[in-house]
């Protein structure tokens, strides 16, 4: 029963906490949004003074009862440097990152203080993670990365952090909610298929594709300038046979078009995946590949900026992306 | 655990305990290094963790040692020793974080502790200095652990106490106090003092002493040092050699509020009476000081029949008492002498002394009359008597041996062969022992009584004149009487008094004295603050103490210090920030252009520092060296905030010596 109304009691001050403390795209800490208990240790703290008062009362000691007060007036005074520990701390967000499908999202966060003052041992908090702590010198700005699994295509809302501190004495807890305006974004979920969905006319059903890639030995070819050093034939080189690129099928580069209307799925997320996947493939391989989707084409290329602007599109395909923006 | 928490532990710990090595065994203090040697040892890696089968062997033997060095007995000494091991044992199971915040509280546990024992002034500052070093050992906790010094924790710890001062002291002064809800073991005080008996020799030991009694202060004028007889003990039973008292017929107590009869209304006040507060050292006894006949006492004590005055309970704390008097009274006035109730004040033992006994017979003879018989006596006392620290050891006819053969003595011979020969010759006497004078404290006009002022005088009854009191010591030393005990001893003698700030220096006894006052301030207004000076306050303050008006004042005075203290701490840095190593950055720049003018190199108005420095450079190689350097470092002030480099950054451009500059065209 008990549990039941705290934990009832527990979400409605979350529910009154959210309202007054909305998103934002900066979010500065002030009075309104910064909670003051104390701890355990706090409270801990409280019966030793107790305990004194009593022992002074019981000696008619004077000077154990003035200790005795002088724990209560610390814990009194330790309410207004842990509420100043929070004041004035200013959140901003720094870049968006992306994330792979089940992996960390990662949020980076700059954090600064309104006024001239030493903000210490704070702590963020995403959810049940880790909390990241942080200590602010006067006039410093401080980049924090928070993490939390990537668990859907799209972009991922940063959610709620909870800054909390301990600060000074770790008597008394100070906490507030941001809740800031900001994003990662997260790829699909790669899913192998058994061949890569590619345009017709360029590689179709007739052109079988190898899945085998890159490191098939093929032969020799004359050394061009330029090429990865772990494919030149040392052992021939040192033989005196001249250089000599060891040939790999995926050293060839060849060229392939992605394209989602040869996908042959009724689900449209299992069709992201499975393009998802082939981005990845033809990426490792150093290939040249295109990307169509129905909203827009990624054109030919290769290299790693070329992987992240496909999988982008990819994470952005289709309604659903835009849906889970936006909570 | 880090080193720093390790280090910050030990420090607290060797605070906390010193104090308490004072007063428990001494081996708790081998322990404690014992153990920090340990812990230390496991910080290193080199050592491990007690296991479960060391930990027992090593509480085993503790409390072995403990019941071994104190006995089973429940003592004051026992507990606070069990504390103490407790705590320090503790420190070899610190792991956690909340290890260490758990032997922080225990450490202000123990610094409670040590105030049962010591509560002088200087306890309280070293109690200051022990809170400051716990506190900061807690707050580099949640501090930049790294780059913070020592002292800089104990700087912010310090300036968060003297913060909490004012509502600490609200508190102190306004939450109610109360009566002790049960009984402590209380500290065995091993203090010197008057006993409730006194043989040959006793009071010169005491004299030795220079532990303070008591402090007393007069509402008006502090009466002339030989009218200050302080009353403790009235002794009447003499057995040939100790004089002891009478417990039998002392039993007739009264309390200032009982209405005056029985034998108070035998007391004749006469003269001004004189008002004087006393704050008297606690002492294992229940007797106090008095001086006159008192007529308003405090209300806790009690009066006995011959004018001393006493506690009810022994003294095992500080007390502090109002006492209005009269130098100036009559006792027993009109009593008749064939009275019962002088009888104990006629004993003597039945044998013993027999040449006192037949001089004095043959004295009263002579001189026909008891005025002229103490005056004849007191004439033998100034003919050839000395006064001194260190008599001659007297045997079983003490008073013979004393008045007719060694005739050197301290007050306590000349009273009691005085009181002997008093009462050889019928007249109802007694010995009197309390202290006499008393040591004038210039900067707060009070009297220090210590122990070396002790002094046995005697009383004689009287027919009409009642019970009078006088001083044998007067007849062989009056300086003793008019100035104290020092200037009636000679030279040698004095070497044997102890006192800790030779008196023959003025700035030493004067700087002596600002302490004593100092501390007995503190005694008055800190250590004795109780329900009562607390009543007396509050009423001044609110001028009605009725407990909602008490309410209001810690409400309204805490919430409003608090608020100040916020206010305070928010408008110091309530200017918005402007990174200050930015703008002197760019003043130690123009220094630098100032220098490079003169060898004839100007930055445009659109040049960078850092190309400006690189176009010197480039016409001028040999600046390479020191330029560069200064470039990096002015970047690194003025665009990384990288305020650390300040220093150095001036310190390079003041010294920057420019050599021949080059042909430039």
């Amino acid at each position: 029963m008990s549990v039941f109304t705290l934990a009832s009691f527990r979400k409605l001050f979350l529910f009154w906490a959210a309202k007054r403390s909305p998103r934002a795209a900066q979010v500065i800490l002030r009075h309104r949004g910064i909670y003051v208990l104390p701890g355990r240790q706090g409270l801990a703290f409280l019966l030793l003074a107790g305990l004194l008062w009593l022992l002074g009362t019981n000696y008619q000691n004077n000077l154990i009862l003035g200790l005795a007060f002088f724990l209560v007036s610390i814990l009194l005074l330790s309410i207004i440097h842990a509420f100043k520990n929070l004041l004035g701390l200013t959140f901003v967000p720094a870049a968006t990152h992306t994330a792979a499908f089940a992996e960390t999202a990662v949020f980076s966060i700059l954090l600064s203080s309104q006024y001239r003052s030493q903000h210490c041992a704070i702590q963020l908090l995403l959810d049940d993670a880790e909390p990241v702590q942080v200590d602010l010198k006067p006039g410093q700005t401080v980049q924090v990365t928070l993490g939390i699994k990537a668990q859907q295509r799209g972009w991922l809302p940063l959610p709620r952090i909870t800054v909390k501190s301990y600060f000074p004495f770790g008597l008394i807890r100070a906490w507030a909610y941001v809740d800031l305006e900001h994003r990662a974004l997260v790829f699909p979920q790669a899913i192998a298929s058994s061949a890569p969905p590619l345009a017709l006319g360029q590689g179709g059903e007739g052109q079988g594709y190898s899945l085998q890639s890159g490191d098939e030995f093929q032969g020799f070819q004359t050394y061009q300038p330029g090429s990865p050093l772990s494919h030149i034939a040392w052992k021939q080189y040192a033989r005196g046979a001249g250089m000599h690129l060891k040939d790999y099928r995926a050293a060839q580069a060849q060229e392939y078009r992605l394209d989602w209307q040869q996908l042959r799925v009724r689900d449209p997320e299992l069709g992201w995946s499975y393009l998802c996947y082939w981005v990845n493939h033809f990426a490792q391989g150093n290939h040249h590949f295109a990307l169509m989707l129905p909203d827009q084409t990624i054109e030919m290329g290769q290299g790693e900026i070329h992987r992240i602007r496909a999988l982008t599109a990819l994470a952005l395909a289709g309604g659903n992306a835009t849906a889970a923006s936006d909570r | 655990m880090t080193r720093q928490s390790l280090l910050w532990l030990f420090a607290v710990q060797s605070l906390v305990l010193a104090p308490h090595y004072f007063s428990v065994p001494g081996w708790i203090g081998l322990l404690w290094l014992g153990v920090c040697f340990w812990r230390w040892k496991i910080f290193r890696g080199a050592w491990n963790y007690p296991g479960k089968l060391a930990k027992t062997l090593i509480v085993l033997l503790a409390t072995a040692g403990l019941v071994l060095s104190l006995g089973k007995g429940f003592s004051l000494i026992a507990m606070v020793s069990l504390l103490l091991v407790g705590s320090i044992l503790k420190l070899l199971e610190i792991k956690t974080r909340k290890d260490f915040v758990l032997l922080l509280f225990i450490s202000l546990l123990v610094l409670a502790t040590q105030f049962i024992f010591f509560d002088d002034f200087l306890a309280a500052v070293y109690g200051i200095v022990c809170l400051t070093v716990i506190f900061a050992a807690l707050l580099q906790l949640y501090q930049q652990a790294d780059a913070q010094p020592f002292w800089l924790q104990l700087r912010t710890s310090g300036f968060m106490l003297v913060q909490a001062i004012p509502i600490m002291v609200l508190l102190f002064v306004a939450m109610p106090r109360l009566g002790a809800f049960w009984s402590m073991p209380v500290p065995e005080s091993a203090k010197t003092g008057l006993s409730d008996s006194m043989s040959p020799g006793d009071i010169s030991e005491l004299s030795l002493s220079d532990e303070l009694v008591f402090r007393a202060t007069f509402v008006d004028k502090i009466p002339a040092n030989e009218q200050l007889y302080w009353r403790s003990l009235v002794l009447s039973v003499f057995d040939g050699r100790r004089w002891s008292r009478d417990r039998w017929r002392e039993q007739d107590l009264q309390s200032s509020l009982q209405p005056i009869a029985g034998w108070r209304e035998q007391i004749d006040y006469r003269g001004d009476s004189i008002r004087y507060n006393i704050v008297a050292e606690p002492f294992a006894q229940r007797w106090l000081y008095v001086l006159g006949a008192a007529q308003v006492w405090s209300e806790e004590l009690l009066l006995g029949r011959d004018l001393h005055l006493q506690a009810r309970a022994p003294l095992d704390k500080r007390i502090s008492y109002d006492v209005t008097a009269t130098l100036d009274y009559g006792l027993d006035v009109t009593a008749e002498k064939n009275e019962k109730r002088f009888a104990p004040f006629l004993q003597l033992p039945v044998q013993g002394n027999p040449q006192t006994r037949q001089i004095a017979a043959d004295w009263l003879r002579e001189t026909g009359s008891v005025d002229a018989l103490i005056e004849k006596l007191f004439a033998y006392y100034r003919s050839d008597f000395t006064y001194t620290l260190q008599p001659p050891l007297l045997g079983n006819n003490s008073v013979d041996e004393f008045l007719w053969q060694t005739r050197q003595g301290f007050c306590e011979h000349f009273a009691s062969s005085f009181v002997f020969f008093m009462r050889s010759v019928g007249v109802p006497a007694r010995v009197l022992v309390g202290y006499q004078g008393g040591e004038l404290n210039r900067a707060e006009n009070y009297l220090a009584i210590r122990q070396r002022d002790a002094h046995a005088w005697a009383e004689i009854w009287l027919q009409g004149r009642g019970w009078v009191s006088v001083d044998p010591t007067s007849a062989v030393a009056p300086q003793r009487i008019r100035s104290g005990i020092i200037e009636s001893l000679s030279a040698t003698e004095r070497k044997l008094l102890s006192r800790p700030f030779g008196s023959s220096f003025e700035l030493f006894k004067t700087l002596h004295q600002q302490w004593d006052a100092l501390n007995f301030q503190w005694v008055r207004w800190v250590l004795n603050y109780d329900s009562q000076l607390q009543s007396g306050l509050l009423s001044q303050l609110l001028d009605d103490v009725s407990p909602w008006r008490v309410a209001l004042l810690v409400l309204g005075v805490g919430a409003g210090s608090i608020a100040l203290t916020f206010m305070l701490l928010f408008l110091r840095e309530r200017r918005r920030y402007r990174p200050q190593g930015e703008h002197a950055a760019h003043t130690i720049y123009r220094q630098l252009c100032k220098k490079l003018k003169r060898a004839g190199f100007a930055p445009e108005a659109s040049e960078t520092p850092r190309q400006f420095l690189s176009r010197v450079i480039a016409r001028w190689p040999a600046m390479a060296l020191p330029l560069t350097p200064i470039n990096d470092l002015f970047e690194r002030l003025a665009y990384a905030e990288q305020d650390e480099v300040l220093a150095e950054l001036k310190q390079s451009v003041r010294y920057l010596r420019l050599p021949r500059p080059p042909r430039l065209f």
